[in-house]
Parts: C-alpha cells; structure tokens; sequence
C-alpha cells in the first residue's frame, strides 16, 4: 500500500494550520533527486512507529498521551509529507516533528533554565569499576546487575532538555549533528546536554541500583 | 584506581570519552585514543565501563513496544 500515491487527497488537511516549526526541517539532511512519489509513508510509520512511541514514553510518563503524540506526530508528519526528501532521514524528521510537538503541549515540563547539580565525573565507574575484574566485560557483570526499572526511573528523573538529548543519542542513535537538527540547537549544546545528563543519569543509576540491592 | 587526574594522556583521552563512545571523533583522533588505550589499563577499563554503560541505556531504557491498535488506528487515519 503507498498512502503517498499522486492524486490521493490529504484526510488530515483541514486539522490545524501549517506551524513554523514544521516548515524548519531543511537542515536535516541532504535532499536527494528520489522522485516524491516513490515514498511509502505506511511503511515508514510501521518503521518508527516502536521508535517514537518508547520516546513519547520516557518524556511524557504515561502511555496514553505517549499514544496520543505519537498519532498526532504521525498524522501532522502526512499532512507536511511534501515538505520531506525521501532519501533523507525519515526518522529524524519524525522526531523533529514530535519533539516540537512535545514541547508546545508540556511547557510546563519544558524549561531550558532547568538546573542540575555537579555530580562526579564517571559517577557510576567510579564507584562499581572496581568491582570489574581486569579483563571482564561490565556489560555482562556489574552493569547487567541494573534492571529496567532502575534504567527507566533514571531517564525519567531527568528534566526534560537532558532526557530528550540522551534519549535521542544513546538511546535512537543519531549523531550529535542529527540531535542538533531535531532539538533546533547547536552541536555544542547537545554535547553540553548529554555530558551533563549522562553524569545525572550515572547518580541516579547507581543510587537506584543501590536501593534496590542490585550492587552493594 | 587511576583516576586520570596526574596524567597529561589520560586526562586529554578523557575529556574526549564521551565523543569517543559516541563514535564522534575523525578517524585520527580515534586511532590516537586507540594507541593510548593500548597502553593504559585504566583508561582501558574507563573507556570500557562507558561503553557498557551506554549500552546499559540503550538495552534497558526504553524496552517498550508500540501497541499494535495504536499502529492500526494510525494508518486508518492516513486511509481516510
């Protein structure tokens, strides 16, 4: 099925008028020659629907407003789909989309004046890497000791600029660059956002696996 | 523990781990970290721990599935 054939009429056309912000997505990626009418929309929300939906999750807490800004994330990306190049990152695009979206329905979580305290660089190596014995990989010992429960309350505890930073890299893997793109800030202050959010989550990590016994 | 803070190499090796981990660094950097790896012990289980933890991350923090009615209530709206 394309949903994207020429001709077909938009069923969401007369939602809401066009954003700004939706109009800014040119520096996501290179356009490619890729001819319009070659992009299967269907098939990129089957690709990425997991990926929006588990992020929707950790920022908002809930699964039924994950659900709800997943659908309208979906739903404005196809009345904007003329506006994307296929070939270039769907996926970024996507998140660009919901990121916005986010932040104008949760303002209230949306701060950029959010403040964390200093915390000890490498918090969590410094206090579990001496359990790792020389040549033992962390993943399969120390760290696979932590749960999801412990990993997830550590994400949400975050204030929202360092969660969605983190999530988008460590979790969704884009670059710095593509981050960038999608929070609509410079490459600098997403590699300011992740150190400071990562050395946040490592503290939390450790005193969430701590007080659940996982590590001594 | 080494902690880094009196070696020159281990504390210019970690002011970049993070780009490291992130696979960010020009393939020069990344060789020149390799070497030093290669040779520091501390740094090497440092570098590793971090690389585990984002894994950690990645594996652990966001397990959760889309339900499968929100995917088909989605491509009914696109169906009009």
């Amino acid at each position: 099925m394309n949903a994207l054939a020429p001709g077909v009429a938009d069923p969401i056309s007369a939602i809401a008028p066009i954003p700004t912000w939706a109009l800014a997505l040119s520096d996501m990626a290179e356009p490619t020659p890729t001819a319009p009418e070659a992009f299967d929309f269907a098939a990129g929300v089957e690709a990425n629907v997991n990926a929006l939906y588990r992020s929707a999750l950790r920022m908002t807490g809930s699964a039924e407003e994950a659900e709800d800004l997943v659908q309208e994330t979906f739903l404005r990306a196809y009345r904007f789909r003329h506006q994307f190049q296929p070939g270039t990152n769907f996926k970024a695009w996507l998140f660009k989309i919901q990121t916005n979206l986010f932040r104008s329905r949760y303002r209230r979580l949306w701060t950029h004046e959010a403040s964390l305290d200093d915390t000890e660089e490498f918090y969590l190596y410094q206090h579990l890497g001496p359990d790792v014995r020389p040549g033992e990989d962390p993943s399969a010992t120390v760290l696979d000791r932590i749960g999801v429960e412990e990993v997830r309350k550590a994400i949400e505890e975050l204030p929202a600029v360092y969660r969605e930073a983190v999530l988008l890299t460590d979790v969704e893997g884009f670059s710095y660059k593509e981050t960038a793109g999608i929070l609509d800030v410079p490459v600098g202050t997403v590699m300011s956002r992740l150190h400071r959010g990562r050395q946040r989550l490592q503290r939390s990590l450790y005193d969430y696996a701590k007080e659940s016994g996982v590590v001594g | 523990m080494n902690d880094g803070l009196d070696c020159p190499d281990c504390d210019a090796a970690r002011a970049r781990l993070e780009a490291y981990v992130d696979r960010e660094l020009t393939d020069a950097d990344r060789t020149q970290i390799k070497r030093h790896l290669a040779d520091c012990p501390d740094c090497q289980r440092c570098f590793g721990f971090e690389e585990g933890v984002k894994t950690l991350v990645r594996r652990k923090g966001c397990p959760e599935l889309a339900p499968p009615e929100l995917v088909s209530r989605i491509l009914e709206h696109l169906r009009g």
